[in-house]
């Protein structure tokens, strides 16, 4: 199960995330992102607080937002990971690929 | 095949022809009794009207007769006067022919000649007897006339002798008169009625008490028997002098049933007989039944018409929603069935229709959802068939090296995973060996898999180190890699002469490695770059340690730390390391099997969620 929640925050457009992000459910995190893409959003938060799990396939969701956001110029700002979450990143060395803040705000303030 | 269409028509047939038929039958039932009652009276009319023609003859006859007489008889008048007299009322007479004068001994007086109109034939003709016979006389002295036997001309022609008694102021016999009755006009009066009544058959005929023909249409029929053989005619005379008219009827000899009736012409014992044939009554019953029966058998024809008619046109919605369901039995969901009216049978077309409508949507949906999951499945098999002929699969893979012995097993999962490994030799004393886990699943995963294995041993062969190749790797996957696919490899090569074991992770699991001396194990958990593919110009770095003799390389996919078990719990990367820590083996085959039959174990009757891959390598010096 995946919920995702969308909210604008000044000009920035934070979806958080909720539950597992995997094969079942990416494509869900999918059309959000590509969503928020077609109405031109350019400062794309996600908060990963309550995202309990994420696979090698939702980080292909992210890394493919990411490509698209840096060809029009816009960012990808990663929040709230917990440990696990956090793990994956490291393992798969996406931790350094991806700009990851602690939480949300500063994930916010750093746009 | 009876159709209910058929059963319809029947029952309108029937309940419209079963009345007609009945009424046909009546009808001419009716008109059968009502004709032969008809003819009856008909032939009575007619047989009375000839009786009032004979009777008019006769008592015309006897009237004359004794006008004539009567002159004779004024004896108060001299003897020519009388006779002149006499002979004037013969001459006026109508239907005498003649008159003779016997004494009352029967000796002829006198001969008088008439001059009958009605007769082709003048008196002359006629044999007067020259003596009146004594049984005349006989019969004379109890009534005052007598006709008697009918006498035939040369020429075939009848007449009637009357014999009349004259008498004088006393009431005695004076004299007696004798005359010949004419009856030819008789039958013209008869074939008259004949022709009028019956359409010109002589079917009136005046008999006499021996039934010989005295009148008739038909001249040469007279003085003849009625009939050939006398019993054809079943009248008896003892009838005719009580009643009269006698109806009959019987078969001639010939075998025409004939219809008739005798009318009593009394005081001669004569008889006129009246007859049709059957044939002729008949003719207008058959004409009322034929009429019947053509108009029965319209109706009927038009209930048989009408009934099929209503029948099919009844019948027809059924029929074509049977015809429509035997279609639909034979697969065809698309057939929909005319709907009228708002009957049940038109309740029972669009129920029909809706059905149809509602299966072929559900087919069409099916079908769909059917070729989806086949396309996908089809995809699955075939990127699943492109893995598996990607690894090696043989075992012991390098039989003839003793320097080293490596062994692996991938167990696919049924729908996620793209996991492979590899290991070949680069050189003579170089052992590359690498994991991988593909991002994605079915033909794409695998095609990105193919490209990579290719790409590092490509590289690999050219004799780089494990950092170069995964650099090399990643530049070319990356460029033009829109799908953001990657790939994160763990990659070794094992100087199999040192033992020295160069190692780069580029975003995959740690590997482990067991010693054999200390009988612990090592985690390789520095990462040394993000998972391949996804950005281009990364640096990886690498790692190095050497391998003793008997120690051994543990590569495995998160298959197995993240193997599930009903209960949704983890295998984890923990239990895998104490696995190793706690077992161990004398071959690599040993070591894939004590992690393996451990997955099995922990993940019981659940899915197997991910590939299962796992590679050990053991360095034998």
């Amino acid at each position: 199960m995946l919920n995702i929640k969308t909210q604008a925050e000044g000009a920035a457009f934070v979806l958080s995330f909720e539950g597992h992000l995997d094969t079942k459910t990416t494509k869900s995190a999918e059309d959000a992102f590509d969503g928020a893409l077609a109405a031109g959003q350019s400062k794309i938060a996600v908060d990963f607080d309550k995202l309990e799990y994420i696979s090698s396939v939702g980080l292909r969701v992210l890394l493919s937002t990411m490509k698209k956001l840096k060809k029009s110029g816009g960012k990808l700002h990663l929040a709230g990971m917990n440990p696990t979450v956090k793990e994956v990143f490291d393992i798969s060395g996406f931790s350094g690929i991806f700009t990851i803040f602690g939480t949300r705000a500063e994930a916010l303030a750093a746009f | 095949m009876i159709k209910l269409w058929h059963k319809y028509a029947l029952t309108l047939f029937l309940a419209a022809v079963v009345p007609v038929g009945i009424a046909t039958w009546q009808i001419a039932g009716i008109g059968s009794e009502e004709v032969v009652k008809g003819a009856g009276q008909l032939q009575i009319a007619v047989g009375e009207n000839a009786l009032g023609t004979v009777r008019d003859i006769l008592d015309g006859a006897l009237g004359e007769a004794t006008a004539v007489g009567a002159a004779i008889a004024m004896t108060d008048l001299p003897a020519d006067e009388r006779e002149k007299i006499a002979q004037a009322q013969l001459i006026g007479a109508k239907y005498l022919a003649n008159f003779s004068v016997y004494t009352p001994d029967g000796a002829a007086v006198q001969h008088m000649q008439g001059v009958n109109k009605n007769s082709a034939v003048v008196g002359g003709d006629i044999a007067t007897p020259e003596q009146l016979p004594a049984v005349l006389r006989d019969e004379l002295k109890t009534q005052t006339s007598a006709f008697s036997e009918l006498i035939r001309r040369p020429d075939g022609s009848l007449y009637l002798p009357l014999t009349t008694a004259i008498l004088d102021a006393k009431g005695a016999v004076y004299a007696y008169g004798w005359t010949a009755v004419e009856l030819g006009q008789l039958g013209v009066a008869l074939g008259e009625l004949s022709d009028h009544r019956f359409d010109g058959n002589d079917r009136v005929t005046l008999i006499d008490g021996a039934k010989r023909v005295v009148a008739a249409a038909d001249p040469k029929r007279v003085g003849q028997p009625f009939s050939p053989n006398d019993q054809d005619l079943p009248i008896k005379a003892a009838d005719l002098r009580r009643e009269m008219s006698v109806a009959f009827d019987y078969t001639t000899a010939a075998g025409e049933k004939r219809l008739g009736t005798a009318v009593s012409v009394m005081d001669v014992g004569w008889a006129i007989i009246v007859e049709q044939t059957y044939d002729e009554v008949f003719h207008g019953v058959s004409r009322i039944t034929n009429t019947a029966l053509i108009i029965g058998g319209a109706f009927a024809l038009a209930a048989l018409l009408l009934g099929i008619f209503a029948g099919r046109r009844m019948s027809a919605p059924i029929a074509a929603v049977s015809k429509a369901a035997g279609q639909v039995a034979g697969g065809d969901f698309t057939v929909q069935v005319p709907v009228s009216g708002t009957d049940e049978v038109g309740q029972l077309g669009k129920s029909f229709n809706a059905m149809t409508g509602q299966l072929t949507s559900t087919i069409a949906k099916l079908q769909d959802a059917t070729a989806a999951k086949e396309r996908m499945q089809t995809e699955l098999d075939i990127g699943r068939s492109i893995q598996m002929s990607m690894v090696p699969l043989k075992f012991p893979a390098f039989p003839e090296r003793k320097d080293f012995d490596v062994h692996a097993a991938l167990k696919p999962a049924f729908e996620v995973g793209g996991d492979f490994y590899d290991f070949f030799l680069t050189g003579e004393d170089t052992l590359c060996v690498c994991i991988a886990d593909v991002s994605g699943k079915g033909v794409p995963a695998a095609l990105f898999m193919a490209v990579t294995r290719t790409l590092v041993k490509t590289h690999a062969k050219l004799g780089a180190s494990s950092d170069e190749i995964l650099e090399k790797v990643n530049d070319d996957l990356a460029k033009d890699n829109d799908a953001c696919m990657f790939v994160t490899l763990f990659l070794a090569l094992l100087d199999l002469k040192t033992g020295v074991l160069t190692f780069t992770n580029a975003g995959h699991n740690p590997s482990y490695i067991k010693r054999k001396a200390t009988g612990k194990v090592e985690r390789l958990d520095k990462l040394h770059g993000p998972v391949i593919a996804a950005m281009e110009e990364i640096p990886y770095g690498s790692g190095a340690t050497t391998l003793g003799k008997g120690d051994t390389l543990f590569l495995y996919t998160d298959g197995v730390n993240e193997a599930m078990n009903a209960k949704q719990e983890l295998f984890t990367e923990e239990r895998l390391a104490g696995l190793l820590q706690n077992n161990t083996w004398t071959t690599s085959d040993g070591a894939v099997k004590v992690v393996l039959d451990d997955v099995w174990k922990f993940q019981g009757a659940a899915d197997q969620s991910d590939d299962v891959t796992v590679v050990a390598l053991r360095y034998l010096g």
